[in-house]
């Protein structure tokens, strides 16, 4: 049982919560339907804690400031749709480019363009990973429920602190707006991670060579450090770099986190664990296979639902652990099969056979519907 | 000699622009010969007696390659000048061209 | 070495890279030289996009943060949030400041925060090979204009007035000692300051619209079309002459954003804790 003050609460109110507590002190933002409470809600609470919110004139400003705040010194967040974070995917490269640990929450709405403003979709799984230009690596959370929208939101900022990255909460619709309980734990039984900052002097200090683990120790502006932060493919200085120093510096950026995979990879299984039929999803998809599983098992049908929850970089090893003893795997999602290709990409024996069920139009996938496509599609 | 002891050019930093012709009011410098470090041909301070020390070349040099070390017949004008060079200047470069 | 540039470039990173003649350096000497004089170079934190001016902070032994095209200025308005005492000072150039960035400008304008934004107008588009800019003069024939540019350029200068900057001046690479005094009096302007800079580009400028890419030539070109004047109001009358005044546009106080914050957030804890939200 968890332990802390209870509250019922939207998802995006449980983000707020989560991201004060864990000592988000910047944020900029601009209204979005289904976002603009996150933006609200810090705007009313970050004063009170000497934060600074922004409503910036786009996006793309939100994002940017965001990065440079990190710089600055300053655990910063954003959040934004679908459209907004089309906007935003420069600065995405930028994050990863200049290291700077951020967090920015994408609740997923219909698409594509302005798509479906205030319904419910998935379509954004490929943009979170992919949408910046050149090669990069970040770590995307999904949350299904307000409770794992406070939780990610919290692990969010530690992973970004951990690994000087971008993290992405790809939270869509559903999440963003149902209101549930959320136990919010006492600052003191947080475990908070805060970026490494460097330990010598800044003669001694080469910026961006890293340590063992990859990441290099990331100093504040203007604490003595005077650090020539580029968005071009730098060399341990900073300068622009060779052509070597380019390949290393890539290299560094992908490895750093894909190599640690195993320190943060998360999915979770409801149901039978030995079922030979499994749902793999992920978001608010996972509540419906849930509830489908439950329904299923009133029947004496045993089901297995696998919950994706940290989906990028993609947990290969760990879903196949997951699917282990399943012969039919139907990958659930509201989108027309992105997280089906990855899952194909990943169990690739033929005996296995993996299957689509798509819901897209902003139409949320009852329990009866799983069952239903089980029948219709022996 | 009116003011400058010498002018020193960095031959790692100078482009050959000749701005420093350019704005120089006492036709101190012409094109030189030598090429620098970025193979530019340089400039050269040939009428180094005609300097007043007045820094424009050295304020304008879009390189920052330039610097007028004062001597020490000076007129008031360039004593101020050259005052507020000595006082920061931590010459040590071996590929400087002095004349 | 120059004794600034001893005392203040980052010397690993030379030689700059901007071309011979180009004004962008006589800008960091200029800029230098108000910060020598101000003693702030700790207190420094620069921002800039890409551009040929974009590398001018580079340069400089200081924090520099510089990201992406047109964004300096969210960049500075990020670091400027995250310590008011920063002394935060942008540097942006024709394209990256009034056109990918032009909006950007409008709204830390509007916010009167306090920064210096540094806009280099070199009235093209250099880095990236000679294309229009949108302070290209009229007719001027670009790499993307070759029969002629038929866009009337921007006035950098007027934007920023008229989106609520408290300081705005316009400056040359051909009158050096009036661009240190004006980088100082923004550094210490107590709000948000804009300073543009005619600057020379010999190659691009230089040699596709003006007819010359010697440096002499294009330093000559701005001495004799820049006209430094005391009174804005006779700007129209020096414009009407196809030249290109310079001097001090706008000097006021008003409340300044970050200062504006910090009062409102301390009557919002002060409500709070009351038991009100406001």
């Amino acid at each position: 049982m968890k332990k802390g003050r209870i509250k019922v609460m939207q998802g995006n109110e449980a983000c707020v919560e989560a991201a004060l507590l864990a000592g988000c002190r910047f944020f900029a933002g601009y209204p979005i339907t289904p976002a603009s409470e996150i933006l609200e809600g810090m705007a009313r609470r970050l004063p009170l804690v000497d934060g600074f919110c922004l409503q910036a004139e786009d996006e793309i400003a939100a994002l940017v400031a965001v990065v440079a705040a990190s710089w600055g010194g300053a655990k910063s967040m954003t959040a934004t749709s679908g459209p907004g974070f089309c906007l935003m995917m420069e600065g995405v490269g930028l994050a990863a480019s200049v290291e700077a640990p951020c967090v920015i929450v994408n609740v997923q709405r219909g698409g594509p363009a302005s798509g479906q403003s205030t319904s419910t979709a998935q379509g954004d799984l490929y943009q979170a990973r992919y949408g910046s230009n050149g090669d990069y690596s970040l770590i995307t959370l999904c949350p299904s429920t307000s409770q794992e929208m406070f939780d990610h939101t919290i692990q969010a900022f530690n992973l970004a602190e951990r690994f000087r990255i971008p993290v992405i909460i790809l939270s869509d619709e559903v999440v963003a707006h149902i209101r549930e309980k959320v136990v919010i734990p006492d600052l003191d039984d947080l475990e908070l991670v805060e970026r490494k900052r460097p330990t010598v002097p800044m003669e001694e200090f080469i910026p961006f060579q890293a340590e063992e683990d990859g990441v290099p120790p990331m100093p504040d502006f203007n604490t003595g450090y005077k650090i020539p932060v580029i968005s071009q493919c730098k060399g341990p200085y900073g300068t622009r770099g060779t052509a070597q120093e380019a390949v290393v510096f890539i290299r560094r950026l992908t490895a750093k986190v894909e190599k640690h995979i195993a320190e943060f990879a998360d999915i979770r299984t409801y149901g039978d664990q030995k079922a030979e039929t499994a749902f793999v999803s992920f978001g608010s998809v996972c509540r419906a296979a849930r509830s489908a599983v439950d329904m299923a098992r009133e029947k004496g049908l045993a089901l297995r639902s696998v919950e994706v929850k940290t989906i990028w970089p993609f947990p290969d090893d760990l879903l196949r652990s997951k699917l282990k003893g399943a012969k039919r795997v139907i990958v659930a999602e509201m989108n027309l099969g992105m997280l089906r290709n990855e899952v194909q990409r990943v169990i690739r024996q033929p005996e296995i056979k993996i299957e689509l069920f798509s819901k897209i139009g902003g139409i949320y996938p009852q329990p009866q519907e799983f069952l239903r496509f089980l029948e219709e599609k022996r | 000699m009116k003011g400058a002891e010498r002018i020193e050019i960095d031959r790692r930093y100078c482009k050959g622009c000749l701005l420093c012709q350019y704005v120089c009011k006492y036709e101190v410098f012409e094109p030189g010969q030598e090429r620098s470090a970025l193979d530019y041909l340089m400039p050269r301070p040939a009428k180094l007696e005609n300097c007043r020390v007045c820094l424009l070349c050295q304020t304008h040099c879009p390189d920052m390659a330039l610097v007028v070390v004062a001597g020490k017949n000076l007129t008031a004008e360039s004593a101020k000048n050259a005052e507020k060079n000595d006082s920061n200047s931590k010459i040590a470069h071996k590929k400087i061209v002095t004349l | 070495m120059n004794p600034l540039g001893e005392k203040y470039l980052r010397k690993d990173f030379l030689p700059f890279l901007f071309c011979p003649g180009c004004g962008d350096g006589m800008i960091v000497q200029a800029f230098l030289e108000a910060v020598d004089q101000l003693g702030i170079i700790d207190d420094l934190a620069l921002a800039a996009g890409i551009g040929c001016s974009a590398w001018i902070p580079v340069y400089i032994h200081a924090d520099v943060f510089k990201g992406l095209h047109g964004r300096a200025i969210p960049a500075a308005i990020g670091l400027k949030a995250t310590r008011p005492s920063r002394k935060v000072v942008v540097f942006t150039g024709d394209g990256d400041g009034l056109a990918i960035g032009g909006l950007h400008l409008l709204h830390a304008a509007r916010r009167n925060i306090e920064m210096t934004v540094v806009l280099v107008n070199n009235q093209i588009y250099a880095m990236t090979g000679g294309q229009v800019a949108p302070s290209t003069q009229v007719g001027s024939r670009t790499q993307t204009t070759p029969y002629g540019n038929l866009e009337k350029p921007l006035d950098g200068c007027k934007i920023a007035v008229a989106a609520g900057a408290t300081m705005v001046s316009r400056c040359s690479t051909a009158h050096l000692k009036t661009l240190s005094r004006t980088f100082k009096k923004a550094l210490t302007h107590k709000g948000f300051s804009f300073v543009e800079v005619l600057s020379q580009c010999p190659v691009q400028t230089g040699r596709y619209i003006l007819g010359s890419g010697a440096p002499q030539f294009n330093l000559q070109w701005l001495r004799d079309n820049c006209v430094p004047v005391d009174d804005p109001a006779k700007w129209g009358e020096i414009e009407a002459q196809g030249k290109i005044p310079l001097g001090d546009v706008l000097k006021i106080e008003k409340p300044e954003f970050m200062e504006e914050v910090k009062k409102m957030n301390q009557k919002v804890k002060e409500a709070w804790a009351k038991g009100g939200e406001r």
